[in-house]
């Protein structure tokens, strides 16, 4: 009993956290989300970055447990392919020869790759027995590229990207937005319509003359880093907004009025009363902002004003789905758009999740 | 008697309308002149209605709001010190020896602290001490307000709203302060823990030595702690003296009308009370008469036009702001006609 008193109120938060049903679903969709991407390779039979002109738009193989004869194996497997052309059309399509089977083996060592660009390894959670049998989870792109390799290895790009710009958005919008909500009249007044003047930036435009400013041959990771420039300014201005209506419902309690009294100076006051109580509306605003930053990350990309190869993200790999001979043949490629909305709803759910848990003393 | 606090001519005034310019065109008259002492180890009730200026007047005496004009002085061996004109260094000195305590204890404590931070803030703010100092001094003073100095650790809301406002009593008392300003200490608490709180404000004053202004709407509870009431009608204050004059011989129309509002339990008559009528002045229009005048029985026409002198005083304590000296009902008179 006297545990549960003590408890802090991040305590208190994570354990309603716990009991809310989407706020749960939410942190395991994320964690599949960031333990793909951050072991990217491992999950990855084939090397995301190898072009391979033998197996271009192959669609994704068709994995088994029973064969023909509905015999049913422990181990799953594949048929090889056999290649056929409609010789009407001379379009290219596949067919399984039931006569031989590969089958999927689990731990394998085979390509090489560095973990976190330090461990040198080669390990590999699948592979096909069979190397010369080409084997696509998800097909492969026009490049002969595995789509689920290349779909695992966006992720990081897609999700350091938006975490890292909400992360700066979210320190520059509550610096901007306790000074606004704290100090009042005229600094209030200038901040706020200095933010006015940034939420008034058409964002659209905007990012199309950033992105035709940054020069063709520029480095994949500084463009990254202008992306995440880009944006941070325009994304601050809602963090500094709810920010400042928090501090400012927070400066009329009577908390910060008995700080006051005892003549505390102002960093105290914003720095062990304020920001503490904002934290976690802050959290809830970053987490609800992550979706918007992904799917803005991704349309840029599409368009083909973001992210440059070799680096890639979802919406990137989604570039080649603008001609309607893919839409047509290949509809696979628009595979990354399931991760984009795998990774939405996640943080969406976790966010309401929280934000369900942040006042723990209510009792519902 | 020694006097330690000594409010003069206070007028507090809040922007209400401003121009195209940022110029204030016109005010809202908080407290309007107000005059008073405070005798050491005395308990002075401060009552009037919700919006008087009792709980502006409150935190301009603890400096917590800048007066428009006027002052409060501190009296500290013999020394008088305004507080609004002192900053840094020397403001938190003095601001020591005067404390405030806040009216409900369920939103004056940060919940994110645990219950020995916020009962140390004033130490953290005023002194160096280390953090062994900090905890002896913490479980030193919740003991002396009835908590158990185990439960620093927790946090507010693991307390019921009595703890709360003990947990606030020490927050006031770590720096043994001379005078405490309680803008409505009870008001927030059931009935029961009212009682509590009550029984511990008069225990601490035994205990510190000290000298309380006691904020409330509710007479009844002033009755209960203080030694001078102090009536508030519209930022002024129109009748002060000893509790047994204000209470059995008001000489003020407002405070017969609030005596005779105060509920007497087993009533079995009519409730015959005084029921005021009339309009509440503007408070952003200057007043030509006395202020009460619009929802007085007794109104005439100098009430209208003449401001009252607040010196009138049949003893040497009590002073009120009327015209007329007459004999008011007091609260006996209810009570004997429930007999």
């Amino acid at each position: 009993m006297s545990d549960l008193n003590q408890q802090t109120h991040f305590g208190l938060v994570f354990e309603n956290f716990l009991k809310s049903i989407p706020g749960v679903t939410g942190m395991i969709m994320l964690s599949i989300l960031i333990i793909l991407s951050v072991f990217a390779e491992f999950f990855s039979p084939n090397n995301p970055y190898k072009n391979n002109y033998d197996h271009i738009y192959i669609p994704p193989s068709k994995i088994h447990f029973l064969d023909e004869n509905n015999n049913f194996s422990f181990r799953p497997f594949v048929y090889k392919r056999i290649e056929e052309y409609d010789l009407e059309t001379f379009e290219t399509f596949y067919k399984e020869d039931f006569s031989q089977k590969k089958n999927i083996r689990f731990f394998e060592r085979t390509w090489e790759y560095k973990l976190f660009n330090l461990i040198p390894s080669n390990l590999h959670l699948f592979t096909l027995e069979d190397s010369s049998e080409p084997f696509f989870l998800l097909g492969s792109d026009k490049l002969g590229r595995d789509v689920w390799s290349r779909a695992c290895l966006s992720g990081r790009i897609s999700l350091t990207l938006s975490m890292l710009a909400v992360l700066s958005s979210v320190f520059i919008g509550s610096f901007v937005g306790i000074l606004s909500g704290f100090y009042g009249g005229l600094t209030d007044w200038i901040i706020q319509r200095i933010v006015e003047i940034f939420t008034a930036l058409p964002a659209l435009p905007l990012w199309i003359a950033l992105a035709a400013l940054i020069p063709p041959y520029m480095d994949s990771f500084d463009v990254f880093m202008i992306m995440i420039f880009i944006f941070t300014l325009l994304g601050w201005t809602l963090t500094a907004r709810e920010i400042r209506g928090k501090v400012m419902s927070f400066a009329k309690t009577d908390f910060i009025n008995s700080a006051k009294e005892i003549g505390a100076s102002d960093l105290r006051i914003i720095f062990i009363h304020i920001y503490p109580n904002c934290m976690s509306h802050i959290i809830v605003v970053s987490t609800l902002t992550i979706p918007q930053m992904i799917l803005s990350e991704a349309f840029l990309s599409f368009i083909g004003i973001g992210i440059q190869e070799p680096m890639t993200s979802w919406g990137f790999m989604m570039k080649n789905a603008q001609s309607i001979e893919t839409l047509g043949s290949h509809l696979w490629i628009l595979s990354p758009v399931f991760f984009i909305i795998f990774a939405v709803l996640g943080f969406n759910f976790v966010g309401d999740g929280i934000r369900d848990a942040v006042d723990p003393y209510t009792v519902r | 008697m020694e006097t330690v606090l000594e409010v003069t001519n206070l007028y507090k005034k809040f922007p209400y309308k401003t121009n195209f310019f940022g110029k204030t065109e016109k005010y809202l008259n908080a407290v309007n002149g107000v005059n008073f002492k405070l005798h050491k180890n005395e308990i002075l009730g401060l009552v009037g209605e919700s919006g008087c200026g009792k709980s502006t007047l409150g935190k301009t005496i603890v400096s917590l709001e800048k007066p428009s004009s006027g002052n409060s002085t501190i009296n500290i061996d013999g020394e008088k010190i305004d507080l609004n004109n002192l900053d840094g260094k020397k403001f938190r000195k003095y601001k020591r020896y005067i404390r405030m305590l806040f009216q409900d204890p369920f939103t004056s404590l940060n919940p994110r602290l645990p219950v020995k931070d916020i009962i140390a803030e004033p130490l953290h703010v005023h002194y160096n001490y280390n953090k062994y100092q900090i905890t002896e001094k913490v479980s030193e003073i919740m003991l002396k307000v009835g908590l158990d100095p185990n439960y620093m650790k927790r946090y507010p809301h693991s307390f019921s709203g009595g703890q709360r406002q003990r947990i606030a009593f020490a927050r006031a008392l770590i720096m043994y302060p001379k005078i405490l300003v309680a803008d409505e200490p009870v008001s927030a608490l059931d009935v029961s823990i009212q009682a509590q709180i009550i029984n511990l404000i008069l225990q601490l004053k035994k205990e510190f030595q000290l000298s309380i202004i006691f904020i409330s709407h509710d007479l009844s509870v002033v009755d209960l702690v203080s030694d001078r009431i102090a009536v508030m009608y519209f930022g002024e204050i129109v009748e002060i003296g000893d509790k047994k004059d204000i209470i059995n011989n008001p000489k003020h129309p407002y405070t017969e009308a609030l005596l005779s509002a105060v509920p007497i339990p087993n009533n079995n008559n009519e409730l015959n009370n005084i029921k005021l009528t009339g309009e509440l002045p503007s408070p952003l229009e200057k007043i030509t008469g006395c202020v009460f005048s619009s929802r007085c029985a007794y109104s005439q026409e100098i009430c209208k036009k003449k401001i009252p002198e607040f010196n009138n005083n049949i003893k040497k304590n009590h002073f009120y702001a009327c015209h007329f000296d007459q004999n008011l009902k007091g609260i006996n008179s209810y009570l004997e006609a429930n007999d």
